[in-house]
């Protein structure tokens, strides 16, 4: 193996090395300077509309962040991600209601049955490229809301609802106060962003990046395409479906056509996609926009049925898809200097 | 299973099939021309049923009159979406997966949110009309007239497309496009001609088989999403851009779900047919008839 | 006469309705420089394609270091050492230079840290340092080929496969790009190059092979080779075939 003869002068890498390493540094102390002033935000707010708000913003931005780990860094676009977020959600209220194991637990098995699913969902779908999977995510996640509908041990189409308990960590349940709830899930939402951190210094993020850009060009570099997607949709999966636990536990109650139906794969999508897909803030800028935009459509425009929101969404997507693929933070992005060395 | 419910199922599943194909045909032409899957299909389907809705409530005429119409008017449709929106995805530099998949799948959740802001969510329907309602009974089978027209409609349109692709210079530029995106701008076929009309075409097929689903089944927003599955099941087990392929699939499509109907329930019908979808996905995932 | 490093044993490669490559057999020693050249048609991308692992050859063997890597997916070859750049240049446009560069480093290195020094290393080495932090989408496209080459070389190879690198560049930039491939090979790296023009090739290397028709029609060196009728015929017949 030759190598190419190191600079004598190592300003470059060093260079380099030190401004994408500043770089990342400012991401996670932005990051966390989020986090604290969202923690706070609570304290200003009693009004139980707008914490139950500010909890699915949150979740969904956690879940948009799950999701834009396999759609956005590895450019597989799921359409499907309800079926990870229903087997979250049924696996942690089953495991409480049937074996009355912690939901704690009930959420990791159903992140780890998730993601054996997504797995071998991968293992049939990405042998073959483009826009199979996406179909395939479609009709899987379709053909799972069905089953469950018809699964009378669960429920049916009828559901299952926790039983009320008194107010504990251990269970996860609180039954007025809403407040662990919005911690809870800003805690994961912090999670899901450190994820995709992580990924974007790692060895995976190169990879997955090479490969939504040009597999062919990726693989003549040694990487492995079919590995590279299921890994990102293995840890895709786990994220969605801890977030499908919790949202049970919100609500205390789930539905097959709550958990699994095609509206929650949408709004698991779209935060990334108006976001930027791919980027590390695309998702809590979706989200925050979208999901109180969205609560306020349905709640001064009209019912759900009017289906303003559906033009505000679709309508957001074709403009951001065919003006800003890269997402609303492309915006924010050309006025600072690009990640790396400026030499 | 008697033998006279066995050939019940089996006809009846038939003609949907070939309705199924008829409908699935437009997203395989779209997507065998340019590599691009329309998301909208759906909702493609559901402006169709509405205009012929539409037109069936303002001229009181029957449907069977005036499907020609709805026809040419997604005709226009198609090849104005391609001109105004997916001409403009296709330049994207960046994402283009995502901004391929979701220009059509946006634009698809405007025209369902259009619907219903404007027309409202209610289910609505055509009623009796020279064959809607009606059926012909044929050894004590029963056969809906709608649905025997479709499948009659469906062949007829599948020989055309069938003389078209081998007969004519269109159809050889087309075959031709498909080929090879490079050689066709040699030989001098605008390749945005060739994908205005196959956005036209692809449109007109669906349109044609809203026509013909709007005569039996409930015209309502959210139509698209319920037909849009069996649509893409059937592209994907015939073969994505194979136009016979899609004719095959759709006629097992209908005949697997009509059997799902009978031996599960019907409302577990379609999951006979996803269930075809992910043996195929696992056996023969290019499709029955696909080659790539 | 050294062991070759990789030897291609009759590749025969049929397309529907024609033979792109019949029966070639040729052997590439450590260290040379090879420009496969050819008039259009001549099967030299379809050759190329063949021993980079994009296509797989309807019969013959593709041997490298002595073992046979008919059967190899591209990745693997890149690990075995055998890189590539594409004739339409592909670049990962969402990432910057560095990163891109970064892709092929992590081939080879333990952390992404390392693997950022060392795609820094070869910026540097291709002339393309000053545009470490640029997104690859806004190279111009002698810059892309370059990045490309970076990218390729990042991965450490013993054979580089370099695909009509110079098409298209202006005299100047041919030029610069002559004495990069120069620098390359005095790295020890065996280098593979396809270019349809013969003048720019010529007095880079080591050894010319044409292909005609789909057939290896000479080999030897640059001034032997311009000299074989054969060669000249084949150049000359080609304006007929266009």
């Amino acid at each position: 193996m030759r190598d190419v003869p190191p600079n004598p002068s190592t300003s470059l890498a060093d260079r380099n090395l030190a401004a994408s390493s500043s770089s990342r540094r400012r991401q996670l102390l932005v990051a966390l300077a989020a986090t604290a002033l969202a923690a706070c935000v609570p304290l200003g707010v009693s009004d139980v509309y707008a914490m139950n708000v500010m909890i699915l913003t949150l979740m969904y931005l956690a879940l948009s962040q799950s999701w834009n780990v396999l759609g956005g860094y590895c450019g597989q676009i799921s359409l499907g991600h309800a079926i990870y977020f229903g087997i979250g959600a049924y696996a942690t209220v089953i495991v409480y209601l049937k074996g009355g194991i912690s939901p704690w637990i009930g959420m990791v098995v159903g992140g780890v049955f998730a993601s054996w699913i997504a797995l071998a969902l991968g293992y049939f779908c990405f042998r073959l490229a483009g826009h199979y999977y996406t179909i395939a995510t479609i009709v899987i996640a379709e053909a799972a809301l069905l089953l469950v509908l018809n699964w009378e041990w669960a429920g049916a189409a009828l559901g299952l609802q926790l039983p009320f308990g008194p107010d504990s960590w251990a269970t996860l349940q609180f039954g007025r106060n809403k407040l662990p709830y919005f911690y809870f899930v800003l805690a994961l939402s912090l999670l899901t962003w450190l994820i995709a951190w992580w990924i974007e210094g790692a060895r995976w993020g190169y990879w997955w990046r090479a490969v939504k850009d040009d597999a062919e060009a990726a693989a003549s570099l040694g990487v492995s395409i079919f590995d590279s997607k299921m890994a990102a949709s293995a840890i895709s999966a786990f994220f969605t479906a801890v977030a499908g636990g919790f949202y049970a536990l919100f609500v205390s109650y789930i539905d097959p056509q709550s958990v699994f139906g095609f509206q929650i794969s949408l709004l698991i999508t779209l935060p990334a996609v108006l976001g930027g897909i791919g980027t590390l803030w695309g998702p809590a800028v979706g989200a925050v926009l979208l999901i109180p935009l969205g609560e306020l459509t349905r709640s001064y425009i009209g019912g759900s049925g009017s289906g303003t929101h559906l033009i505000v969404y679709g309508a957001l997507i074709v403009v951001i898809s065919l003006l800003r693929p890269e997402g609303l933070v492309s915006l924010f992005r050309s006025s600072k200097p690009a990640r790396g060395a400026q030499a | 299973m008697s033998l006279e419910l066995l050939l019940q199922v089996l006809l009846s599943g038939l003609l949907m099939g070939m309705i199924y194909a008829l409908m699935a045909s437009g997203l395989s032409l779209i997507f065998g021309l340019m590599d691009v899957v329309n998301f909208a299909h759906g909702e493609f389907l559901m402006v169709a049923m509405y205009l012929m809705f539409g037109l069936v409530v303002l001229t009181g005429l029957d449907p069977l009159l005036l499907w020609p119409i709805v026809t040419v008017c997604l005709f226009a449709f198609g090849a104005a979406v391609y001109l105004g929106v997916v001409r403009h995805a296709l330049r994207a530099k960046t994402n283009r997966g995502m901004v391929q998949v979701f220009t059509t799948f946006g634009l698809g959740l405007v025209l369902m949110g259009l619907a219903q802001s404007l027309l409202s969510p209610d289910y609505r329907s055509i009623g009796d009309s020279w064959i809607g309602g009606k059926s012909v009974s044929l050894l004590g089978i029963y056969l809906p007239l709608p649905q025997l027209v479709g499948g009659i409609a469906s062949i007829a349109t599948f020989s055309i497309i069938w003389l078209m692709i081998t007969r004519t210079d269109f159809g050889k530029a087309l075959e031709a496009t498909r080929e090879d995106a490079g050689a066709v701008a040699l030989v001098g076929i605008n390749k945005d001609l060739i994908f205005t009309l196959g956005w036209g075409g692809g449109a007109a097929l669906v349109g044609l088989a809203g026509s013909i689903i709007a005569i039996f089944f409930y015209v309502y927003p959210s139509v698209g999403t319920s037909f849009i599955l069996i649509a893409f099941v059937t592209v994907a087990l015939g073969g994505f851009g194979s136009i016979y392929g899609a004719l095959a699939a759709g006629v097992i499509v209908g005949v697997v779900e009509a059997f799902s109907a009978v031996l599960l329930s019907p409302a577990l019908k379609s999951l006979g047919v996803y269930a075809v979808y992910l043996a195929v996905v696992v056996l023969r995932p290019r499709g029955l008839f696909g080659s790539m | 006469m050294t062991e070759a490093l990789l030897r291609t044993r009759s590749i025969t490669h049929d397309f529907t309705a024609l033979r792109a490559n019949d029966d070639i057999s040729l052997d590439v020693s450590p260290g040379e420089i090879v420009g496969l050249i050819g008039p259009n048609g001549a099967g030299k991308s379809t050759f190329f394609n063949i021993i980079a692992g994009a296509l797989q050859p309807t019969s013959g063997r593709v041997l490298f270091e002595g073992s046979d890597i008919t059967a190899l997916a591209p990745a693997e070859r890149c690990k075995i050492g055998i890189a590539r750049t594409f004739q339409v240049v592909r670049s990962f446009d969402s990432m910057d230079v560095a990163e891109n560069v970064i892709v092929g480093s992590l081939l080879r290195e333990r952390s992404s840290r390392e693997a950022r020094r060392a795609a820094c290393d070869v910026l540097e080495f291709v002339e393309l340092g000053s545009r470490a932090g640029t997104r690859a989408g806004d190279l111009t496209s002698p810059e892309k080929r370059r990045l490309e080459l970076a990218r390729a070389l990042a991965t450490k190879p013993k054979l580089l496969l370099l695909d009509e690198v110079m098409a298209g560049l202006t005299p100047t930039e041919a030029q610069r790009g002559i004495e990069l491939v120069k620098r390359i090979r005095s790295l020890g790296i065996t280098i593979i190059m396809v270019e349809h023009v013969m003048e720019i090739v010529m007095p880079l290397v080591d050894r010319a092979v044409v292909l005609d028709l789909g057939r290896l029609i000479a080999s030897g060196a640059p001034a032997e080779v311009t000299n074989d009728p054969k060669v000249i015929a084949a150049y000359l017949g080609e304006p007929k075939r266009a």
